[in-house]
C-alpha cells in the first residue's frame, strides 16, 4: 500500500529506508513547498532588520569561537530559535538551506562565507543570505533551484512524486488558515478515485492535521514526532 | 582610462582607510603611490561632493577622478611594465583585505573588536557598513571569478562602478564624522548604496 508524506514530514523527518514499503509525495506537496519558499523570501527580505536583531540577541553572549558553525548548523539553529519567536513562515527558509543542498547557493556560501574562514559567523551568514536574495535574479530563481534539490533527494531515498491534475484544486479552495492541508488532502483524494486504491496513509508532523482530514476517511492519518 | 583610474583608487578604500587594511606583495610601492592618489581624491571629493542621493555623490567623485586620472594612469603603467593586469591584480588584493576584515575578530578599541560591535547591535551606522563591506566582497569575488588574469569589458565596468561606490561610502561617512551630514541622512544614504552594489 502506497504510504503519502507532506510537505511537514517531508522537510522536518529523516526518512530512512526499510519503514514503509512505499513512500511517495504527491505534486502538489512540491507546489506548497514553492509556494511556502516564495512567502518566506519575501518575509525574510522585509522583515529582515528584526530576524537580525533577534539573531543577534541569541548570539550576543556566547563566546565569538562557539559562535561559529558550518552554514547548515547555522541555518538549523536559525531555524529553531526564529520558529520559537513566531517566525515559523521564515523559519522555513532556514529548514530548507540547513536540510538540502541547493546548487549555486551552495557555491556561492563556498566562494564567499567560507573563504572567510572554514567555519562562518552567524552574523555573515544572515547578511550574506540577505543580499543573496536581494539580487533579483536569485529571488526569482530559488524556489526553483530549491525544488531541483528536493526532487534529487526524493530520487535519492526512492520516495516517489505521483503527478497530480491540480487544476482547480487550489483556486476552489477557500484561503482558510488549513487551505494548504487540505489542498494535499484533495490530491491523496484525487490519487485514490484515480488509481481506486481503497485506502491510503497520510505521514505529518502535524497534530491537526487528522481533524482536518476527517472528511477524508479513506485517508489514515499517522502523526509523527519528529526533528531531522 | 578613467574606469581603471577609479577602480585603482576606490577599490578597497573603505576596508584600507577605515580597518588599516594593507596590501602585502611586491607591487607594495606602486600601491602606495595609488593610496596618496587616493588621500587628494578624498580631500577635493569632500569639499566638493554633496548631494542628496548617491548617485549625485557618485557622479561628483567621478569627476574628481577623471582630474586625476593621468596621474594614476601613470602608476597603471609600472604594473603593466611588469606584464600585470592591474584590475586583476588590484581586485585579487581587496578581496583578500576583506576577507580579513569580514572575519570581524579586527580590534576597534576598548578591548573589543568589530565583532563583538555589531553583536552588540548599538551602532546602526556599523551595521550598515558590515553590510556594504559584504555586498562589496561578494561582488568582488563573483566578478574575481570572470578576470582570471585579465579582466574582460563587462567585468571592468562592474569594477568601475562598485569602485567608486566604495569610495562614495568612505567619503559619505567621513562627511558624516564631520557633521557635514546627519545620522538620518547617512544611514538613507548607505541603504541606497546596499542597493546598488547589489544591483550592479
Amino acid at each position: 500500500m502506497i504510504t503519502f508524506i507532506d510537505v511537514g514530514y517531508l522537510i522536518n523527518c529523516k526518512h530512512d529506508k526499510g519503514q514503509e514499503a512505499r513512500l511517495a509525495v504527491t505534486s502538489c506537496v512540491l507546489n506548497v513547498i514553492k509556494h511556502k519558499i516564495e512567502k518566506a523570501l519575501h518575509l525574510f527580505l522585509q522583515k529582515f532588520k528584526e530576524i537580525k536583531t533577534i539573531i543577534r540577541s541569541y548570539y550576543l553572549n556566547i563566546p565569538s569561537k562557539r559562535r561559529l558553525g558550518s552554514p547548515k548548523e547555522i541555518a538549523r539553529k536559525i531555524a529553531q530559535f526564529l520558529e520559537h519567536k513566531g517566525y515559523a513562515d521564515i523559519a522555513f527558509l532556514f529548514k530548507l538551506i540547513a536540510r538540502y543542498d541547493i546548487t549555486d547557493l551552495e557555491e556561492r556560501i563556498e566562494d564567499t562565507l567560507l573563504r572567510l574562514r572554514s567555519k562562518a559567523e552567524p552574523i555573515n551568514f544572515i547578511t550574506f543570505l540577505h543580499h543573496y536574495f536581494k539580487e533579483q535574479n536569485n529571488y526569482k530563481i530559488f524556489p526553483n533551484k530549491a525544488l531541483d534539490s528536493i526532487r534529487k533527494y526524493l530520487q535519492q531515498k526512492k520516495i516517489e512524486i505521483i503527478e497530480i491534475d491540480d487544476r482547480k484544486l487550489w483556486i476552489e479552495l477557500e484561503s482558510e488558515t488549513d487551505r494548504e492541508d487540505r489542498y494535499q488532502l484533495l490530491c491523496i483524494e484525487k490519487y485514490k478515485q484515480n488509481s481506486g486504491a481503497p485506502e491510503t496513509y497520510l505521514l505529518t508532523t502535524d497534530h491537526k492535521l487528522p481533524n482536518t482530514a476527517q472528511p477524508f476517511r479513506n485517508i489514515k492519518v499517522k502523526v509523527v514526532d519528529c526533528q531531522a | 582610462m578613467a574606469g581603471e583610474a577609479a577602480v585603482a583608487v576606490g577599490l578597497g578604500a573603505l576596508a584600507e582607510e577605515e580597518y588599516s587594511t594593507r596590501r602585502v606583495n611586491e607591487l607594495v610601492q606602486s600601491y602606495r603611490k595609488l593610496q596618496e592618489l587616493r588621500w587628494r581624491i578624498l580631500q577635493d571629493a569632500e569639499k566638493e561632493a554633496d548631494g542628496e542621493d548617491v548617485a549625485e555623490f557618485v557622479s561628483k567623485i567621478a569627476a574628481v577622478i577623471r582630474r586625476y586620472a593621468h596621474q594614476i594612469d601613470e602608476v597603471l603603467a609600472e604594473f603593466r611594465t611588469l606584464g600585470i593586469d592591474p584590475l586583476a591584480a588590484n581586485l585579487e588584493s581587496v578581496i583578500e583585505e576583506y576577507a580579513e576584515v569580514l572575519q570581524l575578530d579586527v580590534p576597534v578599541g576598548g578591548g573589543k573588536t568589530l565583532g563583538d560591535l555589531l553583536y552588540e547591535g548599538q551602532d546602526e551606522v556599523l551595521d550598515r557598513l558590515h553590510e556594504i563591506m559584504m555586498a562589496l566582497f561578494m561582488k568582488y569575488v563573483e566578478i574575481n571569478k570572470l578576470c582570471g588574469h585579465r579582466c574582460p569589458p563587462e567585468a571592468k565596468q562592474k569594477l568601475e562602478k562598485l569602485a567608486t561606490l566604495e569610495l562614495a561610502t568612505y567619503i559619505i561617512y567621513n562627511l558624516f564624522r564631520k557633521q557635514k551630514i546627519d545620522k538620518n541622512v547617512l544611514i538613507k544614504l548607505l541603504e541606497e548604496t546596499v542597493d546598488e552594489i547589489l544591483s550592479t
